[in-house]
């Protein structure tokens, strides 16, 4: 019998770190209420850790990037299990709001930041050359399929045994992981004596180490010099913004507007979640098989169109929804893998982390940015169609930023053959 | 079955002297319509507003309701926007118990073609615009890739993608300043043209701007794209026809055919003609000539549709421009067989100017 080889166990285990960090970061939404009964806190004191929550996700990235460079992916993803843990539990002895802006916001913040996007990307491209686009995207679908499981059965919990019994179960959940990581995680396929998987010559040597700090901003300053970095930050400021931003939090209130009762509304969102992952699957299957630029071009194509065609959707009703949902849906997080790859390729693999970490904050303000514009557009012009459209239009915009991304990317020396663009 | 919505009745009438004022007030209209604005502002003699909230519109039937028991006479302004996304407006007076001056700020000037004059030089402004901007980015490039196989005619494209996106935002002002020319940039006035079937049309002409620019540069990386570029100014002369003016006498879908063809004959002419001066290529004076011939065809079978008698063509604002804009078409034809490409050029550009007017303006009916 063949054994497996070792990058899949690897994979497994990020896989799991994100499912859960997912299901920690989707956790204060369903506190909200509950801590405003025991509490009496206002609804405003209580979103601002969600808000500090949210920044330091996207903001911590390109740090998470920095450390993993410096100490390794086991001990960053260590200390951030640890970090949830502590900031989950302890929030059962809180009684002042300043704390829970310190736990949920600064701790878990932080804590979920450095198991986001970076880890998946970082690890794909370390263990695997075949199919690194199809483990980063099923890495990436991990985070969707982690609210999908997660956010319900927290919600039950805080409902049904209260809102300490769902603290404690992130808290426990995130004590779990340790061990499994602290057992199965290896930094990069050398140290258990073996290529990256699919790899036809030996991995380049681990690079120097450096101060992490320093390796975050002087990644930063290697970014801004050049044309792909703002042409794939730009553009992924556009996704966050068209998504998360967008959709995530205006969607429910939007079908509102339109008369669709609040379940309703938020069943909609949860198959789009589900469409999301096989979309993302796909997509990274197709990244390890055509030209990156132009599956952003298409996602980023489609997306402003069926933006553009929403306000008509709602006119629609149920058919016309159901066929926004599952078109939007396939192309929720699709844009990561090929946004990762071109990174990879055009940065090289000792930088992705850091690099990739500050296109990643790019998204994240985005989606800071329109979840905030939206809201301001319904509240000045009393409906959501000019924000729609805009956000539609950006996205086209962004179609037109990725295909002129330059044609020569830097190749790496153990980078795969890639099989010509079949255009 | 025209453009530009215009009041065909009302109740009460224009110059009524009623005993009480009714509860509400009904305005028909000429074809569907959608609120711009208020809608409807009834003021009453004391110069308050008598009209409560927004107009309700119902097919091209336009409402809202009244309050107030002060006699005397009450003016009416109404601002709507048809569904071929012209603005229009209008106002009259009725009177209770007698009548008296009117205390209302008017329409403030006198109104071309049922829009202030201001609104129909920057409507005019935005259309000329959009057509040069059509022009250069799917003509242009259209000749740059088909016809010339030559990539220097792709800066004009570039420069057309511009020029279509500068001519958006104008016409939207232009929507508002047509209206009321003192609110160019009030919310509610900007709200209710984005949500009138104009802001459906400038969705889709400034989508169809950036994916011209989005597949400008999807050139670089495969050549088959190049097939995209006359099919979007396909879409674009649909998008514009449904914003040009309904034709009469014809089944809605052939009036759309028939101004999408004489559109994009238009873009293929004018924008194959700039590229040839920049980059000369054998075989365009073919096109030219047949572009040409679709484009008088298209324009004469409007023009004759438009006109149940040519008696109205000398009444008109629209009848005159129009009779402006046939010899220029002359004299650009009698330059391109002189050969003389860049007055030929010019004289088209002044076509364009024309062509803008003439839609911005109320056909005859």
């Amino acid at each position: 019998m063949r054994r497996i080889h070792y990058a899949w166990v690897v994979a497994a285990v990020t896989w799991l770190t994100l499912l859960a960090a997912a299901g920690f970061r989707s956790t204060p939404g369903t506190l909200i209420v509950p801590l405003e009964h025991e509490f009496g806190w206002s609804r405003a004191t209580i979103s601002l850790a969600v808000s500090i929550n949210l920044l330091l996700f996207g903001l911590f990235a390109p740090f998470a990037g920095g450390l993993m460079e410096r100490f390794g992916v086991r001990r960053v993803v260590l200390g951030a299990l640890l970090t949830v843990s502590a900031g989950s539990g302890l929030t059962v002895f809180m009684h002042e709001p300043w704390q829970l802006d310190v736990l949920w916001g600064l701790v878990v913040g932080v804590g979920t930041g450095s198991m986001a996007s970076v880890l998946a990307a970082i690890v794909a491209n370390r263990w695997f050359v075949q199919r690194r686009g199809l483990v980063l995207g099923a890495m990436t679908a991990a985070g969707a399929t982690g609210q999908l499981i997660f956010l319900p059965a927290l919600a039950w919990l805080a409902v049904n045994v209260g809102w300490r019994a769902s603290a404690l179960v992130v808290a426990g959940a995130s004590l779990l992981g340790v061990p499994l990581v602290a057992l199965f995680m290896r930094e990069r396929p050398a140290d258990v004596g073996l290529r990256a998987y699919g790899a036809t010559q030996a991995d380049e040597p681990a690079p120097p180490l450096q101060n992490p700090v320093r390796a975050t901003l002087s990644g930063l300053a290697m970014g801004v010099r050049n044309r792909t970095f703002w042409l794939l930050a730009v553009s992924f400021f556009i996704c966050g913004a068209s998504t998360n931003g967008l959709i995530g939090t205006h969607m429910i209130p939007a079908s509102m507007d339109h008369g669709l009762p609040e379940v309703t509304a938020a069943s909609l969102l949860a198959v789009i979640g589900i469409f999301d992952v096989a979309g993302t699957m796909i997509s990274g299957w197709l990244t390890d098989r055509m030209d990156s630029r132009w599956l952003l071009f298409w996602y980023y194509g489609l997306r402003g169109l069926s933006l553009l065609f929403l306000p008509y959707a709602f006119g629609l009703q149920y058919f016309g929804l159901i066929l926004f949902i599952v078109f939007y849906g396939l192309d929720w997080v699709a844009t990561v893998p090929p946004t990762v790859a071109l990174t990879a390729d055009t940065f090289g693999k000792r930088n992705l982390g850091v690099v990739y970490g500050w296109i990643f904050a790019s998204h994240q303000l985005g989606a800071a940015s329109a979840a905030f514009a939206a809201g301001a557009v319904r509240t000045y012009f009393g409906d959501y169609q000019l924000a729609f459209m805009t956000s539609g239009l950006l996205c086209l915009l962004a179609a037109g930023l990725v295909i002129r991304i330059g044609r020569e990317p830097r190749k790496e020396v153990e980078a795969a053959p890639l099989p010509a663009p079949s255009y | 079955m025209s453009a530009h919505a215009q009041l065909i009745g009302s109740n009460p009438t224009a110059g009524a002297i009623l005993d009480k004022l009714p509860a509400t007030i009904d305005l028909f209209f000429s074809e569907p319509i959608t609120r711009a604005g208020r809608g409807i502002s009834v003021y009453a003699p004391d110069g308050r507003l008598a009209s409560n909230g927004p107009a309700m519109a119902d097919g091209s039937r336009l409402s809202v309701q009244l309050s107030g028991d002060t006699d005397g006479s009450y003016e009416v302004i109404w601002t709507v926007i048809a569904a071929d996304t012209h603005p229009s407006r209008g106002a009259f007076i009725f009177s209770v118990g007698h009548t008296s001056a009117v205390n209302a700020p008017g329409l403030g000037g006198a109104d071309v073609g049922l829009v202030s004059p201001v609104g129909l030089v920057l409507q005019a402004l935005g259309r000329w615009l959009h057509f040069a901007g059509f022009a250069l980015g799917v003509g242009a490039a259209t000749y740059g890739l088909f016809v010339a196989k030559d990539p220097r005619p792709m800066r004009l494209a570039g420069a057309g993608v511009v020029l279509l996106l500068v001519a958006e935002p104008l016409a939207l002002l232009a929507q508002t300043a047509s209206l009321d020319p003192s609110q160019v940039v009030d919310g509610d006035s900007l709200t209710s043209a984005l949500a009138s079937p104009f802001g459906r049309v400038f969705g889709l002409r400034v989508a169809a701007a950036l994916v011209l620019w989005a597949v400008l540069g999807a050139l670089r990386q495969a050549s088959w794209v190049r097939w995209a570029i006359p099919s979007l100014g396909v879409a674009l002369a649909l998008v514009d026809a449904t914003a040009a003016h309904t034709t009469p006498a014809l089944p809605q879908p052939l009036g759309l055919a028939l101004n999408a063809v004489h559109i994009f004959a238009m873009g293929i002419w004018v924008g194959g003609l700039a590229a040839f001066a920049v980059a000369p290529a054998g075989g365009f004076g073919r096109i030219a000539a047949w572009t040409a011939v679709l484009l008088i065809l298209s324009g004469a079978a409007l023009a004759l549709l438009h006109f149940g008698q040519l008696r109205e063509l000398m009444g008109t604002p629209y009848g005159i421009t129009l009779l402006i804009k046939v010899p220029l078409v002359a004299v650009a034809l009698y330059l391109a067989r002189l050969g003389r490409h860049r007055w030929e050029l010019a004289a088209l550009m002044l076509v364009l100017a024309a062509a803008a007017v003439v839609v911005s303006l109320p056909p005859p009916r």
